[in-house]
């Protein structure tokens, strides 16, 4: 059922995820164009200029919207008309929560991917073997020298990312609770949610700061291998939240679905 | 073929806030019955239908699908057609039919293009361009298509015209199963009643009576329609 | 086209005088297979379970007869079914003449009247 769940999510979100890339290769290709003249005007460079302004709000536009797209999805197909058809499907709402989940996480992995990738073709217009040597050779630098710390790094950044569709997930879902305007709910979920978290963020630095000495973990946290704890530490903190976050999510759900 | 009840309600209620939209529901289905849930526009048919199938839980008592409470397992034969569309606007009408094929053991693909046919739908057209009654049908003809052990059809002739409604009732009567139960939900009482095996009357969350249709007729020499005006005036 | 059924009455007992009348006038012809449960209740436009009650009564009482393997069938019997036709006629025939009666119309007025009414009718067809 959770295969079957995943294939239909990528097939109702793929339409727009493609249009999102299309519409940032198109922006990327015209902006590696127009960078390419080498036509010495003030006109020119204007323009240059601005044609650079709009490719980087693209970047982040495309963002943005891959994270928005998410979350509109999971409200328009869970609690709004179509969750109807949602909820009574034979298939449990871990699942159906689980499905959207994946597939939102996969998409915004491609799409940052694809910004990174865009962003290098513009850096590396037009010389793509030297892009290539380049690449390969950074890489392999940076993989020898700091590749624990890389991983860690993009480990952090892959949790932080599925931390983020969740927190978004459940403040829907909190919004079921309200039996006014749930949209409006959700919104105020989202940010009880934050300031609670930030407390607790808070509390755990304090009580850390407490027991060791602030200087120590300063320094500590500069160190390869400081960094290294603290990044494992922080990621694993938060697929914490995250598993919890779904649980209550799935809960919410499962209990205070009141759909129209 | 299962034995027991279909629907089983045990002292169900159900609370909004301070809103009692069902109060101790107690109400058995019988398998292979056509039975009409009659009442009022607020009178709580919606929600007791709702709890039938999972979309809300009960605040007290209990309601067995089966002799189970709602769940994947009884998601799976139970087909719901609600008051309202539930169809994704990009999605069209084939894409939608391998949906259920996909998510439904019951679904027959074949028996849905037909009645498509005959009710003049074009399978390729998305559900954007369809008006209102065009998704109206196609949702019953995705509904009545599975074979499930019990239909609930929230208000399915309210608002389309006689010819549909007729070929409404009509796929209904054709669709019969001797082991499947068919709950229509509905304040047009008169317009379906020749099809109903039993009438369950409701009223502000309570069920004030529930016989069958040929009982109500010889006891009170009336059809349905007027006993329901008779007890429900205002 | 729905059978003309109403709902004020029990249905069951209609769905038997509305098939007999069918037999009788010949609409079933003796012999004839019926359809099925649900399509005759499709037809008329009735609870299928219903349309099995009556079916069932109208076998109890001779008018059809089933064959396990190939369904359900109007009597063969025509003396029995002209029988039948003979003794709702003359029921018809008897509230009829009530209703004449009440009308105020003698025996002898009535007899004429219906003289008359039939030789119209025979012009008619010819």
């Amino acid at each position: 059922m959770l295969g079957k769940l995943i294939k239909h999510e990528c097939i109702a979100t793929g339409r727009k995820y493609v249009i999102f890339y299309l519409v940032l290769a198109m922006v990327t290709l015209c902006n590696t164009i127009i960078q390419f003249i080498s036509i010495d005007s003030v006109m020119i460079q204007g323009m240059k200029g601005i044609v650079m302004g709009l490719y980087i709000l693209t970047i982040v536009g495309v963002l943005f919207c891959s994270v928005g797209f998410a979350v509109i999805r999971f409200y328009k197909n869970m609690v709004s008309e179509e969750g109807y058809l949602t909820f009574t499907l034979p298939a449990k709402v871990e699942e159906l929560v689980a499905a959207k989940m994946v597939v939102a996480f996969l998409w915004q992995l491609v799409t940052v991917i694809l910004c990174i990738l865009s962003v290098s073709v513009m850096v590396f217009q037009g010389r793509e073997n030297e892009f290539l040597k380049q690449g390969a050779e950074l890489l392999n630098k940076v993989l020898q020298e700091y590749g624990g710390v890389v991983f860690a790094f993009l480990l952090f950044l892959a949790v932080s990312m599925l931390y983020q569709i969740v927190v978004y997930y459940l403040s829907i879902a909190i919004g079921q609770l309200f039996s006014g305007n749930k949209i409006i709910g959700a919104v105020a979920g989202y940010c009880l949610l934050s300031f609670i978290i930030q407390i607790v963020v808070i509390a755990i630095m304090l009580v850390t700061g407490m027991v060791f000495n602030f200087k120590e973990i300063d320094a500590y946290v500069k160190s390869e291998q400081g960094l290294l704890v603290f990044l494992y530490l922080y990621s694993a903190f938060m697929v914490c939240l995250t598993a919890g976050g779904f649980v209550v999510t799935c809960r919410l759900l499962k209990k205070k679905l009141n759909l129209s | 073929m299962e034995t027991g009840y279909v629907v089983e309600c045990r002292g169900l209620s159900k609370t909004f806030g301070h809103f009692k939209a069902l109060k101790q529901v107690n109400l058995k289905l019988e398998r292979g019955k056509i039975i009409g849930l009659l009442g009022p526009n607020g009178s709580g048919k919606t929600t007791l239908i709702k709890l039938m199938n999972g979309l809300l839980v009960p605040t007290e008592g209990e309601i067995l699908i089966n002799g189970l409470a709602p769940c994947p397992e009884t998601k799976a034969r139970v087909s719901y057609l609600p008051d309202n569309n539930y169809l994704s606007s990009w999605m069209n009408v084939n894409q939608m039919i391998a949906y259920y094929g996909d998510f439904y053991q019951d679904f027959e693909k074949e028996k849905a293009y037909e009645m498509l046919a005959s009710l003049g739908l074009n399978p390729k057209q998305r559900f954007k361009t369809m008006s209102k009654g065009m998704k109206e049908k196609v949702q019953l003809v995705l509904v009545m298509s599975r074979r499930a052990d019990l239909y609930c059809l929230d208000e399915p002739i309210g608002g389309v015209d006689p010819a549909t409604r007729d070929y409404i009732l009509r796929t209904i009567i054709t669709n019969y199963a001797e082991d499947a139960t068919v709950l229509i939900s509905t304040h047009l009482i008169a317009d379906v009643e020749k099809v109903l095996d039993e009438a369950v009357f409701i009223r502000s969350g309570e069920v004030i009576r529930h016989s069958s249709v040929e009982e109500i007729r010889n006891t009170f020499d009336q059809s349905v329609d007027a006993l329901f005006r008779e007890e429900f005036k205002c | 086209m729905p059978w003309d059924i109403s709902s004020e009455r029990s249905v069951y007992l209609q769905l038997v005088d509305i098939i007999k009348q069918k037999i009788m006038s010949g609409e079933y012809l003796p012999g004839q297979r019926m359809e099925s449960v649900r399509d005759l209740a499709a037809e008329a436009a009735v609870n299928p379970n219903t349309m099995q009650r009556a079916l069932a009564e109208l076998e109890r009482e001779g008018l059809l007869y089933t064959q396990r393997t190939s369904g359900r069938f109007v009597s063969e019997d025509a003396g029995m079914i002209a029988g039948l036709r003979m003794e709702d006629a003359q029921q018809k025939a008897r509230e009829f003449y009530q209703e004449m009666v009440q009308t105020g119309l003698s025996a002898e007025e009535v007899r004429q009247m219906l003289e008359r009414v039939i030789a119209e009718a025979e012009k008619e067809e010819k």
